[in-house]
């Protein structure tokens, strides 16, 4: 999960390679000095009406309100620096190692925070939302709670996204029925999943497996019935019981995405 | 258990689980939806939550459980690949939670048998059986002690279940504490050969440092001179160089007294620049080399700044009297 950056030993560098919105970003984000590329100049402080205690300035909209200027498409474009990095990772953690695991969390909330309001490109969001958490931090900015202050930052960006969204001309022609249309997976073989779930299955233990097809049993109202049932007889609140069959579908998921992503070519 | 959001609402569990689901489809209000957001950035047991829940809307959509306004809402979830894979693996364990299912009912099918017309009337320990009044005995009195068994094999089964579970979790947690003491030495071993490790490099440093503060000098620098030394080069004459490393403490002048017959010998040293005698030795012994002779002149470097040399050398007699044998000349250079 972790390599080294700017001499440490363990976190992932993927952050550090993001200079940008990727190519794969829809066409508004792609040749225009987007305001999400950090060439914006006070567009990310977080929510002023944060309730955990900062004293950041409130979230400001005009980074996207008019139209790139030229002297701004002259701007040199902010770039992540091993440094700016290292002190983003300080403020998580003085322990470098938890500093790591409290920067993945932050991401993957994040990620699930564009997920959840449906936008496409999710990851490659919370890689610009840190950028910028971490372009303040770099210029001195006195953040206190560095949680709220990555949500604040989220926002603003989520907002930018629906505005150029709402902005983007499309076509008669091109209009598709919705614009967020669901998502079709990767195409994969249609046995190569089948197969990786019963590989990853198999590697569940005895008991998580058994909990876990027992858990699903049903439907409806007798699905709450047997669940309410099966917590009893476990001994334990029918919460703890859903966080625990969670626990154990993340893991069978997480192992049948790698073991997906293993039995595909690689195209790189 | 129940729930505070921003400290206004308490929530049971179900609740909280309604809530979640809400915020995933964006049903609730702005405000309800940015305290919810506060509240699942800064907790993790939250954050928890409302992954489980979306895995409950996964479930429900894929059972087509959700109205149909609530099905298009989670449609547009599905922009996140993540989101749609979740999905298509949900199909796979639906299917086979459903296959499971099958196979227990087909385990304990029940099976009715009744006598039929024409066959053979059976032995009395079966009639006893299908007579109607002592088989109720029969029955009552077989059924009680099953009653009993089979409430006490479901108590043990219920128990064994549970008692699977704890095992299961204490293997999982014996086996991390494995890993960590695995660890652990792993980590102590890399730390003492690192100790060590360091320890070597110090007391080679502390050698160099012994080394570099030893003067290291090369005891003596020998050279050959001819009484008339002359280096032919491009037609011109020119005085034997003497190259003296800084380190150089002492220098060898091998002076060749071949046409000598003396059995000792004296030598002056004198400073060509200076103009002054910067040595003179006496008693000098001949040696013999390669068919030639040659006396030693040890001088201390210190003597000899870079400059111009004369060496005077003077034959002494059978009787203690010297007499001019050869003059020597020679030039040191330092680095």
């Amino acid at each position: 999960m972790y390599c080294k950056a700017n001499g440490g030993d363990f976190i992932k560098l993927r952050h550090l390679e993001y200079n940008g919105p990727p190519s794969s970003l829809p066409n508004f984000l792609i040749g225009v000095p987007s305001p999400l590329t950090c060439s914006d100049s006070s567009a990310d402080p977080p929510d002023s009406t944060d309730r955990n205690g900062t004293d950041e300035k409130p979230p400001q909209e005009t980074g996207d309100q008019k139209p790139p200027r030229e002297s701004d498409e002259q701007k040199p474009k902010w770039v992540l620096t091993p440094e700016a990095f290292e002190k983003l990772l300080m403020r998580f953690s003085t322990d470098r190692e938890e500093a790591g695991i409290q920067y993945e969390i932050a991401r993957q909330k994040v990620i699930r925070f564009f997920e959840w309001n449906s936008v496409e490109f999710a990851a490659e969001y919370a890689d610009e939302v840190l950028n910028r958490v971490a372009r303040r931090i770099d210029e001195g900015q006195t953040i206190d709670n560095l949680v709220a202050y990555t949500l604040g930052v989220a926002r603003v960006v989520l907002k930018e996204i629906r505005k150029h969204l709402d902005r983007r001309p499309i076509g008669l022609d091109d209009a598709p029925p919705d614009r967020l249309e669901q998502k079709v997976p990767e195409p994969i073989e249609p046995d190569a999943r089948q197969i990786c779930f019963d590989r990853c299955l198999e590697n569940v233990p005895v008991g998580n497996r058994k909990l876990l097809l027992d858990y699903y049993q049903f439907e409806g109202g007798a699905k709450i019935k047997h669940r309410r049932e099966l917590a009893a007889k476990m001994g334990i609140p029918l919460n703890a019981l859903r966080i625990r069959v969670h626990r154990i579908r993340k893991t069978f998921e997480n192992c049948i995405a790698d073991c997906l992503k293993n039995s595909q070519p690689r195209n790189d | 258990m129940s729930q505070r959001i921003d400290g206004q609402e308490l929530l049971p569990d179900n609740d909280r689980q309604a809530v979640a689901m809400r915020y995933l489809l964006g049903t609730l209000s702005e405000e309800e939806r940015t305290r919810f957001e506060d509240l699942f950035f800064s907790d993790e047991s939250e954050f928890e939550q409302l992954e489980e829940a979306e895995g409950e809307l996964i479930d429900r959509y894929v059972l087509n459980e959700l109205s149909a306004d609530d099905a298009d809402r989670f449609k547009k979830l599905l922009v996140s690949p993540r989101l749609a894979e979740r999905v298509e693996i949900a199909r796979i364990l639906t299917k086979r939670v459903a296959s499971e299912s099958q196979q227990e009912d087909r385990v304990y099918p029940i099976k009715v048998q009744t006598p039929k017309k024409g066959e053979p009337e059976p032995p009395w320990y079966k009639r006893l059986i299908l007579s109607p009044i002592p088989a109720f005995a029969l029955g009552i009195t077989l059924l009680l002690p099953t009653i009993a068994l089979v409430f006490v094999s479901m108590k043990l089964q219920n128990e064994s279940q549970r008692l699977a579970y704890e095992q299961q979790q204490l293997e999982n947690l014996k086996k991390q504490i494995e890993e960590q003491r695995a660890r652990s030495s792993q980590l102590e071993a890399t730390l003492n050969q690192t100790q060590r490790e360091k320890e070597e490099q110090q007391q080679l440093a502390e050698q160099y440092k012994q080394q570099a503060e030893q003067p290291r000098s090369i005891p003596v620098l020998g050279l050959f001179l001819n009484p008339v030394t002359s280096v032919r080069s491009e037609g011109g004459k020119r005085v034997a160089v003497l190259t003296l490393p800084p380190n150089a403490s002492e220098v060898g002048i091998n002076l060749n007294v071949t046409d000598g017959d003396y059995s000792r010998y004296e030598a002056i040293v004198r400073s060509v620049d200076l103009s002054k005698e910067v040595a003179h030795r006496t008693n000098l012994k001949p040696f013999s080399k390669k068919s030639r002779k040659y006396i030693t002149l040890k001088l201390n470097s210190k003597l000899l700044p870079r400059g111009t040399y004369n060496v005077r050398v003077n034959g002494v007699t059978t009787t203690g009297t010297t007499e001019n044998f050869n003059d020597y000349s020679f030039q040191v250079s330092s680095r």
